[in-house]
Order: structure tokens, then sequence, then C-alpha cells
């Protein structure tokens, strides 16, 4: 079969990415388990093994689901940024690029600002309200992008205008909002949009692992169609794939993922956008690997963005949004200057 | 007939961009559209591939109406090379293999893989299977475009200028591998041509547009130098030898070019 060899270094390639990927993040989970306030301690190792309840009380209620979110929101956002890339074929769309942060910027203003959400003490579950408000206003933002692509035939680099004109919308009605609020409440806003992996709790990670998992799965047997995409709408079409209907469900599949992991966590930036690209460099740009693997990928930079942050100003742990702008910038620096495609 | 297009009529925003065209054409023949820029040889063919959405008017395959046929079956039936595809940047393997994923969605059975290997031989495309499709000169790649347009096993094959960026030792391997699949799968293909004189070379029928309108549906040899002079305004001259045609035109000059001589 002429095909054989092809397919064998293929094969060959891409399960040794798979291989070190799988290595990367079980080691990082490990590392990020051993590490809490006061930095990476070996010593948790044999606490673990002796089964000392306090110990384990600080791993199951603080340290898992902490990496589960992290594992969960990389993937969410890789996954995310990986299909808005392939429907909107354009290298720098990510799950921020149609004003999603700052529609959820909004949605938590407004919950905590309007509705007093965290300085109420009537309102006891002031972190729903504020996850429930920022995720309700991402769709919104989302929905009228939706809208305006299928009802104004727009394209999808008009989408990528839209959604950057609707970012800057919202921005300036949380302006506004901010500018009648008092101290207590600015506060409250401008910590939220610091992107904050302690705020998953089990209930969370349940979620977060509800919407990824089937979405997930429909792009591992959809893949075909966003590479068949990437040839044009026109050759698209001719290959079987009904290309409006495909771009609208795999836009709302993308704008729920990234919409979860914002309202439940804040805004992580660089994620969405990196992940698919760290793909596309190692094994090309087939959509079969860059969609099965960047949820592996964004899982890994979270892990690592949030070890980084329990080390470096330990015992300050610092909010995991602002370590990957800060890792996100030279790493796309280096990406975009590396690539040879 | 084998495929039958009738009264087919197209608006976009009250501007007429076809015009009650009807024509035929035989399995086993090639049907070259000739004619001036905009005289609507693109917006025919998507129409027929149902990409854009006709007023009226119907599209016979094979005695299947195919008109108002989804995507995911007329795929099956219809393949279509664009006249600009973009490039992505993945290899040849994965291009082809993108044509197979319309019969069986997610996974290439053994059959799909046993019609790959048939085209990947006809076109020898083995030694660059790996190889980026973007890193290819312009006419390996118009060949690996046309062998996964193959692999759909489609009945009409429609191309749109497939050979306007080559040089004549490729268009004319491309126009050579068309008309000899053409022949032996017995399929019909659609092809537009800028050089008239492939277009008489190559098919075995000239379509003529002009105006969104069809002027003449010929077989070649009855193709006549008045009717290229209609379509295309020009004082052309045909010659015939050795059942080679070959056609001239004349140059006019404007009065300050002649200043010039």
């Amino acid at each position: 079969m002429p095909q054989l060899l092809a397919i064998q270094r293929r094969a060959k390639k891409r399960n040794i990415i798979i291989f070190v990927s799988i290595f990367l993040l079980l080691f990082l989970t490990t590392i990020n388990l051993l590490t809490g306030a006061n930095g990476l301690d070996f010593s948790d190792i044999s606490k673990f093994l002796n089964a000392d309840s306090n110990f384990d009380l600080i791993i199951f209620q603080i340290r898992l689901p902490r990496v589960l979110a992290a594992v969960l929101a990389g993937s969410l956002l890789g996954l995310s940024g990986a299909i808005m890339q392939g429907v909107l074929k354009n290298p720098l769309a990510s799950p921020f690029t149609l004003g999603i942060s700052g529609a959820a910027a909004f949605g938590a203003s407004f919950a905590i600002i309007v509705l007093g959400a965290y300085t109420n003490e009537q309102s006891i579950n002031s972190s729903i309200s504020v996850s429930l408000s920022a995720f309700v206003t991402t769709l919104i933002c989302m929905g009228i992008i939706l809208l305006l692509g299928k009802f104004a035939a727009l394209s999808p680099s008009s989408m990528i205008l839209a959604g950057v004109g609707l970012g800057s919308f919202f921005h300036a009605l949380t302006m506004f909002l901010q500018y009648f609020a008092d101290d207590m409440e600015v506060s409250a806003t401008l910590f939220w949009t610091f992107g904050e992996l302690g705020k998953a709790s089990w209930n969370e990670i349940t979620i977060m692992s509800l919407v990824l998992i089937p979405i997930y799965i429909y792009f591992l047997f959809s893949h075909w169609k966003m590479d068949a995409l990437s040839f044009g709408d026109d050759s698209a079409k001719s290959r079987g794939v009904n290309v409006d209907r495909f771009r609208m469900i795999s836009l709302l599949m993308a704008s729920l993922l990234s919409a979860i992991a914002v309202s439940f966590l804040g805004i992580i930036g660089f994620v969405g956008l990196i992940a698919p690209h760290v793909i596309k460099i190692v094994m090309g740009n087939s959509y079969r690997w860059v969609l099965t693997l960047s949820p592996l990928i964004g899982a890994i930079l979270l892990l690592g963005a949030d070890f980084l942050s329990k080390i470096i100003l330990s015992p300050i742990i610092l909010p995991i949004g602002i370590l990957t702008s800060f890792m996100g910038v030279p790493i796309f620096l280096y990406l975009l200057l590396k690539r040879s495609y | 007939m084998s495929l039958i297009v009738q009264n087919i009529n197209f608006s976009l925003k009250k501007t007429k961009l076809l015009d009650d065209i009807s024509f035929t054409c035989k399995a086993g023949e090639m049907l070259a559209f000739i004619g001036p820029n905009g005289a609507g040889k693109t917006t025919l063919l998507k129409t027929i591939t149902n990409i854009y959405k006709k007023n009226s008017g119907t599209v016979s395959l094979f005695d299947e109406d195919i008109s108002k046929m989804p995507f995911e079956e007329l795929s099956k039936k219809v393949a279509y090379m664009p006249q600009f595809n973009e490039v992505p940047h993945i290899s040849v393997l994965e291009v082809l293999e993108l044509g197979r994923y319309t019969y069986c969605k997610s996974k290439l059975s053994d059959k799909d893989r046993s019609v790959l290997d048939v085209i990947i031989k006809e076109f020898t495309l083995e030694p660059i299977l790996n190889t980026n499709i973007s890193r290819l000169s312009g006419g390996q790649r118009q060949k690996v475009f046309l062998a996964s347009a193959l692999v759909q096993e489609p009945k009409l094959l429609i191309l749109d200028e497939p050979i306007s960026h080559l040089d004549p030792k490729n268009q004319l391997d491309v126009l050579r591998v068309v008309k000899k699949i053409t022949k032996q799968k017995n399929i019909i293909t659609l092809i537009v041509l800028h050089d008239i004189q492939h277009a008489l070379h190559y098919s075995d029928e000239l379509l003529m547009l002009k105006n969104s309108k069809v002027l003449y549906q010929l077989k070649k040899d009855d193709v006549k130098e008045e009717h290229l002079n209609k379509v295309f305004e020009i004082h052309s001259k045909l010659f015939k030898e050795d059942r080679h045609t070959f056609v001239f035109y004349k140059h006019s000059h404007s009065k300050e070019e002649k200043g010039l001589h």
C-alpha cells in the first residue's frame, strides 16, 4: 500500500508527541499536588503515604480541585481556541477575540455592582450569581455575533471585527458601572477579572467536565470538516460539508467552552491562543491533531502556569491570569519567530 | 444524455448573472466552458454544485435530479475544484484523505484506502505524500487538488480554470490526465478554459457563454471563426493541421499605436 509508509511516519510522530504530552501532564499534576502556598515540599509524599488526615484534607479539598480546575480550564480554552482558529480561519482567533473577556467582565461587574453580590450580605450564593451573570453576558455577546454571522452573512474576518467591537462596547459598559461603584465593589470586580483557579470547587469541576467531554467527542469525529474548511468555503461544500451550519455549531460550542471557563475562573488569557499553535508547529496544521491535542497542551500550559504562580512569590499565590499573560507573550513571540510554515 | 441542465436562472441583488442557461453532456465526454471574463462561467459551475442557490432550473445527472441535493449527498456524485483554492499547511496524504470523509465520516475504511491507493499510483504522488502541500510547486499542487477531487469518485467532475497558473508542460500534463480519466471512468467533465486551443484539442464539445447567456454549444469540429469572433469580440483565424487546430488572433492597433510604428 503506497500510503503505508507515510501513515507509519505520521503515527510515529504523533505517538511521540502524545507520550511526551501525557508525561508532562502527569509530572506537572504531581508537582502541583506537592506544591502549596509554601512552595514545593517533597516531604508531602511521606505525609500522603502515612495517611495524615489533615494533609488528606488539604490534598482533596484544596490542591486536587485546583489541579483539576487547571486541567479542565486549560482543555476548555485550548479546544475553544482551536475551534475558533479553524472555523474563523484566522491564526489570531482565540476565545477572547470575539469579545468574550469584555462580556464576561461586564457580567461579573453587573452582578457585583448592580446586584450587590459579594458586598451584599443577603446574597449567600454570591459567587454563583457572579458566574451566572458572566456566563449569560458572554452568551449574549456570542449570540449577537452568531446572529450577525447568520443573518447579515458576515465573513469570518468580519465576525472577528464584530467581536473586537463588542468587546470594546462591554468594556465601556464595565467602566461605566465602575465609575458609579464604591471602592469595595471596584476592587471586587477587578479581583474577579484576575483568573483564579482557587475559585473552583467540585461542583464547578463537574460542570466543566460535563461541558468539555461531549464537545470534545463531537470534534473528534468532525475534525475533517475543519480541514475541508481550510481550503475555502466552496471547496468544503464540494467535499460534503454544510459550511454555514458547521460554522454556527462550532462557534456556539467554542463559546460555551470558553464561557464556562471564564465565568467560573475569571479571565485566563493566551492559553486558547497558544495551545493550538503549539500543535500546529510540531504536528502541522491538520485539524485532526490540532483539535485532538490542543486541550492536552492547554492543560499542560495552565498546570505549568499554576506551578509558577505558587513558587514565584511564595507564600503569595499569584492569580493565574497574570501568569498566563506573562508567560504567554514571550512564548507567543517565540512561536511566531520560529514558525516555518 | 447523462447531464441535462435546463433553464437555470440566477440573480444576485437584482443583477441577472445567469439567464436561462440550458445544455447537455454525455458520459465519457469533456465539455469546455469558454467565454470572456464575467460571462458567468464560474457562477454557472457554482449553481450546478448548489453553492449558489439558483432561482429556477433543474440539473439532472444520470436521471437523478441533483438541483436541491444537500452537500453531504452531492459530494458523492459531484466533485468541484474551484478556481482559487486556499492552501493550508497540511500534508498531501491529508489532502487526499479529505475526499473520502464524505463516505466514511470519521475513520477511513480499507475500501477508502484502496481508492486512495489507485489515485496515488495514477498521479505518482507516493514520494510526496508526507510533504506539506504549501511547499509544492503550482503544477504539483494542482495535480494534488485534482487527485483529491477524483478520490470522491464523482460522476461529474467540475474544474474551474485548473491550468491558469501553470507552465505549458504542466498545462498539457493536467489536461491529458483529465481527458484520460474522463474516458476511462466514463464520467462527465465540465472544465473552464481560457485557452481556446486547449479547449479545441482536449474537450469534446464547447459551451460558449457571453453576458450570462449560452451563445453556442458546439462539437469541437464544428467551431468556426465567426463563433469565436462573436463570443470574444476579436478577429481570430483557425488553422487545422494533422488533427490539431491552431488559433491565431489578429491584432488591431489604435491610431496612436499605429503612429509609433
